[in-house]
């Protein structure tokens, strides 16, 4: 049984933070976030003989942004799901993440971008972990990051332009 | 710039929220049940694919006729030793012993088999049908204490029996190794009862 007690550790341990990195990559969707972090660790079940020779923590990472970016390229996702009974565990990281402009506007960047910019900002990751995560160069990561944080910067000065209105006519 | 860059950082995913003992178990139950798909799709390479051809091969020449898998000499016996949470059973195949359960399964494997109870070579495994499965298995239709019930060979490596006691959904796997005819399956599910410790998987 040290295969089910090194992972039932693991689950303890970084189930948590899993669910909080997806919430992030799916811009609040903490369903969708529960739904991906419980087929990577579907995945990381399986494959926990080949993960706990490495870093698993990083292995459980590149599974996960994998699933997202996989879930995002799927030409028709259905989202809305009836269910007999409640989740897992209650949904409290969407309500934690109270940024809704810095959601939204996280929303709006292509899955790959958003990866590179939540992995690197969000995460922490350095370029080069980034750019494992994602498999892709470290020049790669830096573009992507770059694009991302301009657009959010771009849709969040968007949301702070003041509201005005211009007199039409003679007032007077 | 940087403004962003420090609300990004805000959203770190660091917290610290403690996982439930069910949100544990339920993942646990989520990854045995997709090993357990995997192993069906995959079946069991080596030894037991292997005995089950060699076997076959030889019915084959000596003209049996080869309705199911041929006999490999293990019997079934009473069972009268000490039952495990889950389910219970009437009957062993000779030798073997209940080697262990959790709620989710009981394996049956020889004395000497110390793998883990997620390992179901070379094993005699009694199961509750998952919760998410949907459809009936195909394959051959047999009668269990009146109930109705399927066997299913599509695996080469494992039959499994898919049968209801006319309150629960249950699954047999043996292992093709073990040479049990449909016959002898149907005879082993028969002295099979459910316990309340028994609970369905998911996946």
């Amino acid at each position: 049984m040290k295969h089910d007690d090194e992972f039932e550790s693991f689950v303890r341990r970084r189930r948590g933070h899993l669910v909080g990195t997806a919430t992030v990559l799916t811009a609040g969707d903490a369903f969708l976030a529960e739904d991906l972090v419980q087929g990577t660790l579907v995945r990381l079940y399986l494959a926990w003989g080949r993960a706990r020779s490495g870093n698993v923590e990083a292995y459980a990472r590149r599974v996960l942004v994998n699933a997202f970016i996989d879930h995002r390229r799927r030409p028709f996702v259905r989202r809305e799901h009836t269910v007999e009974s409640l989740p897992d565990s209650v949904q409290t990281a969407g309500a934690e993440l109270d940024d809704t402009h810095l959601l939204g506007a996280l929303a709006a960047l292509p899955p790959r971008m958003r990866a590179a910019v939540v992995l690197r900002h969000v995460e922490d990751l350095s370029v080069e972990d980034t750019a494992a995560t994602l498999g892709c160069s470290t020049g790669t990561v830096k573009s992507q990051t770059a694009r991302g944080i301009a657009k959010l910067r771009d849709a969040l000065e968007l949301h702070r332009q003041p509201v005005t209105t211009t007199p039409v006519g003679d007032l007077s | 710039m940087s403004n962003v860059i420090e609300q990004l950082a805000g959203l770190g995913p660091d917290v610290h929220q403690p996982v439930s003992d069910d949100t544990v178990r339920r993942d646990m139950a989520r990854g045995r049940a997709a090993l357990r798909r995997r192993r069906y799709r995959r079946g069991i390479t080596g030894l037991g694919a292997t005995a089950a051809v060699a076997v076959t091969a030889v019915a084959v020449i000596a003209g049996q006729p080869s309705a199911g898998p041929a006999n490999t000499g293990l019997d079934l016996v009473a069972y009268d030793g000490a039952q495990l949470p889950g389910f219970t059973v009437g009957k062993v195949p000779e030798g073997f012993v209940l080697q262990g359960s959790n709620r989710y399964s009981l394996d049956i494997a020889p004395a000497s088999d110390h793998s883990g109870l997620d390992d179901y070579r070379g094993k005699l495994v009694v199961m509750l049908q998952s919760k998410d499965a949907t459809g009936t298995p195909a394959g051959k239709a047999v009668e269990v204490n009146g109930h109705p019930g399927t066997i299913s060979t599509i695996d080469p490596t494992a039959a499994q029996l898919f049968f209801s006691d006319g309150t629960h959904e249950i699954v047999v796997q043996s292992a093709s190794e073990l040479g049990l005819t449909n016959a002898e399956l149907v005879e082993f599910a028969s002295a099979v009862t459910v316990t309340d410790d028994a609970e369905a998987g998911v996946g």
